[in-house]
């Protein structure tokens, strides 16, 4: 019987040999086929063909850009504000000196008038100090003289006389949506030596919520960071609006709300300038801990007579008026300046770990005093060493180490000018009141300290 | 099946096949063809991956919309602890106490080298011609799509014969290189901006830093547990937090747990006894979940339809190589056909692919992500049919 040959190759082996020599067919021929679409460049490496595309992509935008400034030039105008007059002075981070120029850029509302958005923090004293220039893109600028019409001291709006001219139809960009994005914007950035318009990246627009609008605004990213106060406009030429900041971040004040509020202006509506006659302070960790809730602004004194003295209670912490959270002390200035005198508020405060609802009567804008009146005493068990202080209350003249109120962080020099309802504490009034809070709870004194109100949480 | 094998990639009997009555005893005869181990020929490690990955395509916003993509981000935690107990698996395995457990994950290093390079450089070359907008580069491209074919099954039990032996060590130990290999093409891919290779190394490291800490406050956790039910709360305590910080980070879960499961039978102990037997218990929703995940994010689309084929194929040949090359080259090896052996891609391929779509949600690699898939069930279907030549029991 003969037996079977056997192969010179394993089966493993010719397998193999049979995989590869198909797998090489097939690369080869598959190698020839091409997709339509042109290869998207994946990283910072673009390709010669990605990079001439791209060019193209900047010479259309450089394009754009060229049309709009011969659409809008005339809209624009630069508001140069000079603080070495009594007119305008610039606080916040980034101040410039007394005298230092500073160019904004302005849209015109009017053949005579235009609007500008004041940075955060800065403040028209008197209508003087500014001096206006018509400008085109391209033309040098005329400085001429000018006055502030009107001025939004919330929200930074003011509106500046400035030389006539025909103004140009601008088309407004409608409602309040967010931009589309990914795309470009177009801002116009101010200098001495006029507006020019610079195109944005907006990778992300979304609405963000700001306590002085009604309306929230949107974010554009940080491209637009140093041009605060700019005019934006769309490609396609429409005005978008201005550009503004919230919390920091550049966010765009959309046309359709800018333009409500210039006309509330020009209708020569009082800007509002509404007081609840308290003094609040931020939510620091022994605060959070005290009061039991995270964000807010605490009631660090409250004026005596004033609107918020019936309903608010020290150590309450204001979470929102009229629904609208309130994130923090300046939200809370912000959103009751910007309410008309008269009007009531609903405010929701967290007290005794719940939450209330205490309407509040807006009053027009004063300076506060608090009313105290004098006492002298002092308590061991509270750790508090006072002496009478004039017309304020009481003034800690030492403090006991290891005590309730060294806990708190009194100081020596602390004036306590409220407990609860009762103004201008007598020592004996601060000890009668430690003694009648319960063992671990928590009573709020309102303190004043290097003349700043502050809130301080004493757990007995 | 050997005491070693029940353990496995993931984990060895599926719980289906728990399920399933022995073979041919209680059932009618005529019932026998629906079962579907039986019907499908399918092997337990193999099963879930065909049923589940369908699953979740037909769940997913593609087809059902059942799970929505909002629905799905949810699960990412889920998937990163998924991929940390794969790592973890992989870890365990890699004993390299005695010579021949050296040269056996030197051969199945080499093994998994060969597939890499050899289907990386292939897709490099077709990618390049192609022009395909994929948005990827394409050397990373092709490295994801050769790292997801390197890892492997070691297919149908035949009865233990040597070879399926020695087939089931390297199906567990080719898993290393890619996972390693992944971790640094993971920090690459999920960078905002281009990154060299050096700077993803030193990732790498964090990785596995992360990888030492976790796994040596899991020792010290172990070893103080009194009793099974606490020690099982610390081992998904532990798992958690492997995957949770390797994914908060944005790196990859299977180094970090491979790291773990590495220090864990290294360590002094019966650290890696015990984390096998109770993750064995945990593994199988987790893996679940994963092969559901992959499933629901596949976009079957043209260019997912043009990777997969080519995958396959080249898988089919890079991992004959590799066995063929590594049988030959490691002396360890005596058995034959290895790379028949190792046709069955297994799960490991999946994961790595879905790892690298979560870090990179775009519409590219999502057609990576179809194409590893596709490509997976087509090689158990393969492995089916390229039987090795059946041998006589070890």
């Amino acid at each position: 019987m003969a037996s079977r040959a056997r192969p010179i190759l394993s089966r493993e082996t010719r397998l193999l040999a049979a995989t590869i020599g198909v797998s090489l067919v097939v690369l080869l021929v598959l190698a020839r086929f091409r997709f339509p679409d042109a290869a998207t460049p994946s990283s910072g490496q673009t390709q010669p063909l990605s990079r001439l595309a791209a060019r193209a992509a900047f010479d259309d935008l450089s394009l754009a850009v060229r049309e709009l400034s011969s659409r809008v030039g005339g809209s624009l105008l630069v508001v140069r504000v000079t603080g070495a007059s009594p007119g305008i002075v610039r606080a916040g981070p980034g101040a410039r000196p007394l005298g230092a120029p500073l160019a904004l850029a302005a849209l015109r509302v009017r053949d005579d008038t235009a609007v500008v958005l004041l940075p955060d923090g800065a403040q028209v004293e008197a209508p003087a100090g500014l001096t206006a220039a018509a400008s085109g893109t391209a033309a040098p600028t005329i400085p001429g003289a000018s006055t502030v019409v009107a001025h939004d001291l919330v929200r930074g709006i003011a509106l500046v006389r400035v030389p006539a001219a025909a103004a140009p139809v601008l088309s407004m960009r409608d409602g309040v949506e967010p931009l589309i994005a990914p795309g470009y914007v177009v801002v116009a950035e101010g200098s001495v030596a006029g507006a020019a318009l610079r195109p944005v990246f907006v990778g992300r627009s979304d609405a963000v919520a700001d306590p002085r609008w009604d309306t929230p605004l949107l974010t554009v990213g940080r491209g637009a960071a140093g041009d605060i106060g700019a005019p934006v406009f769309l490609l396609d030429g429409s005005f978008a609006g201005l550009l503004t900041s919230v919390e920091g971040e550049p966010a765009l004040l959309p046309a359709q709300v800018l333009m409500a509020a210039v006309d509330q202006l020009l209708r020569g509506a009082p800007t509002a300038t509404g007081d609840l006659g308290i003094s609040t302070q931020a939510l620091d960790p022994a605060l959070m801990a005290a009061a039991g809730v995270g964000t807010g602004a605490a009631v660090a004194a409250i004026e005596s007579g004033g609107p918020a003295e019936s309903g608010l209670r020290l150590g309450d912490v204001v979470t929102a008026v009229n629904g609208q959270a309130v994130g923090s002390p300046d939200a809370l200035r912000l959103r009751v300046m910007r309410t008309r005198p008269g009007t009531t508020l609903a405010l929701t405060v967290w007290r005794d770990n719940g939450s209330a609802t205490v309407p509040v009567t807006v009053r027009a804008r004063t300076v506060a005093a608090v009313q105290s009146r004098p006492s002298a005493a002092g308590d061991a068990s509270l750790g508090l060493i006072m002496r009478a202080a004039a017309g304020t209350g009481s003034e800690v003249t030492r403090v006991l180490d290891g005590s309730a109120a060294a806990q708190a962080g009194l100081r020596s020099g602390d004036e306590i000018v409220r407990i609860g309802k009762t103004a201008a504490p007598t020592a004996a009034d601060v000890s009668a009141a430690f003694a009648q809070t319960r063992p671990g709870a928590v009573l709020f004194l309102s303190v004043r300290r290097d003349r700043q109100p502050l809130l301080v949480a004493l757990r007995r | 099946m050997s005491a070693r094998e029940e353990w496995r990639e993931i984990g060895g009997r599926d719980v289906l096949d728990a399920a399933l009555p022995p073979h041919g005893r209680t059932l009618p005869a005529w019932l026998l063809p629906l079962r579907t181990r039986a019907a499908l020929g399918l092997a337990p490690v193999i099963a879930p991956a065909v049923l589940f990955v369908p699953i979740g395509a037909a769940l997913g916003p593609a087809a059902l919309n059942v799970l929505t993509p909002v629905a799905l981000s949810y699960l990412d935690t889920v998937v990163a602890i998924a991929l940390a107990a794969l790592g973890v698996f992989v870890g365990l395995a890699l004993d390299l106490r005695s010579a021949r457990e050296r040269g056996l994950f030197a051969a199945a290093a080499l093994e998994a080298a060969v597939t890499v390079t050899l289907v990386s450089g292939a897709f490099w070359y077709l990618l390049s011609a192609w022009q395909m907008p994929l948005g990827l580069p394409v050397g990373l491209t092709g490295l994801a799509l050769g790292l997801c074919a390197s890892a492997s099954s070691a297919g149908i039990p035949d009865g233990g014969s040597a070879t399926h032996l020695v087939a089931t060590r390297i199906a567990d130990l080719d898993d290393v290189l890619p996972i390693v290999v992944g971790g640094i093409a993971v920090v690459m891919l999920g960078a905002s901006e281009p990154m060299p290779v050096w700077q993803a190394t030193g990732w790498l490291f964090r990785t596995l830093l992360i990888g030492i800490a976790v796994g040596t406050a899991g020792w010290l956790l172990f070893e103080r547990a009194h009793s099974r039910a606490e020690r099982n709360v610390f081992i998904a305590g532990i798992l958690a937090l492997i995957g949770g910080a390797a994914g908060f980070l944005g790196l990859s879960p299977l180094v970090a747990g491979l790291m773990a499961g590495l220090l864990w039978s290294w360590l002094p102990g019966h650290a890696d006894r015990v984390v096998r037997e109770d993750l064995e218990r945990v593994q199988h929703p987790l893996i679940v979940v994963l092969l559901i995940v992959a499933g629901a994010s596949c976009v079957f689309s043209r260019e997912a339809i043009w990777l997969c084929a080519p995958l396959v194929l080249f898988r089919l040949a890079a991992k004959l190589a590799g066995g063929w090359l590594a049988t030959r080259v490691q002396p360890v090896l005596t058995a034959g056909e290895l790379g028949t052996h190792l046709i069955a891609p297994g799960l490991l391929g999946i994961a790595l692919a879905l790892h690298l779509q979560q870090v990179v949600r775009t519409t590219g690699m999502a057609a990576v992500l179809t194409a590893v898939v596709l490509a997976t069930l087509a090689g158990e279907a393969l492995a089916l049919v390229l039987r090795p030549t059946e041998e006589p029991p070890s």
